[in-house]
């Protein structure tokens, strides 16, 4: 749920390759950050902030380091 | 942060799909195309290899053990807030097709003597056969 696309939420529509891709976004966030671009305390919150697709990079992205 | 995975990560998460960007752009971004020529502008922190970690032996071990959960959240079928949080939980994010599909042949391999119910004596059995075989 966490990785859904902003147009998949409150739609009853298939994924497509451009969910896809923000799925890969989202995915590639929590990887390098270890924390997930929208954070809520329940589902309902979370769906809510994900259909504004309103994120930033506030959380300092600790993951990696310059080489 | 480099700006580099930076900007991988702004043109994917773009609310507009008609604006997002697509596997092909992706590619052709500077960043992965510096990796794919081997230029790798970052090193992995200790810390993300460690995120990596908990994420795979999460995704791993959950589809199992929620199958397991799930049955006997279904026996419980409690009107209580926890168990009306944990099936919203499970039917959004788990309920997929394929997986439906696994749980169910779970379940009948669970129910024994084919009566299409689950007595507590069969999930019990299950549940420390399951537990025994994945450790």
């Amino acid at each position: 749920m966490v990785f859904t696309a902003p147009e998949l939420v409150d739609r009853m529509i298939e994924p497509t390759p451009s969910t896809d891709m923000w799925s890969c976004g989202a995915i590639l966030y929590l990887l390098l950050s270890g924390k997930l671009p929208f954070n809520a305390s329940n589902s309902a919150d979370l769906l809510d902030l994900i259909k504004k697709g309103d994120w930033d990079f506030s959380g300092d992205l600790v993951g990696i380091g310059n080489k | 942060m480099p700006e580099g995975p930076k900007a991988v990560i702004t043109k994917l998460m773009v609310k507009d799909p008609e604006k997002r960007a697509t596997a092909e752009m992706i590619l052709q971004d500077d960043w992965v195309q510096g990796h794919l020529k081997g230029q790798s502008d970052i090193t992995l922190s200790p810390k993300a290899i460690e995120n990596m970690k908990i994420y795979w032996v999460f995704s791993t071990h959950l589809r199992t053990t929620v199958c397991l959960m799930l049955s006997i959240l279904l026996l419980m079928k409690g009107k209580s807030e926890f168990y009306y949080q944990m099936m919203t939980l499970f039917s959004i994010e788990f309920m997929k097709p394929e997986f439906f599909q696994s749980l169910m042949e779970k379940y009948k391999q669970m129910d024994a003597n084919n009566t299409g119910a689950l007595p507590k004596k069969e999930l019990i059995k299950s549940f420390l056969i399951h537990n025994t075989s994945s450790n």
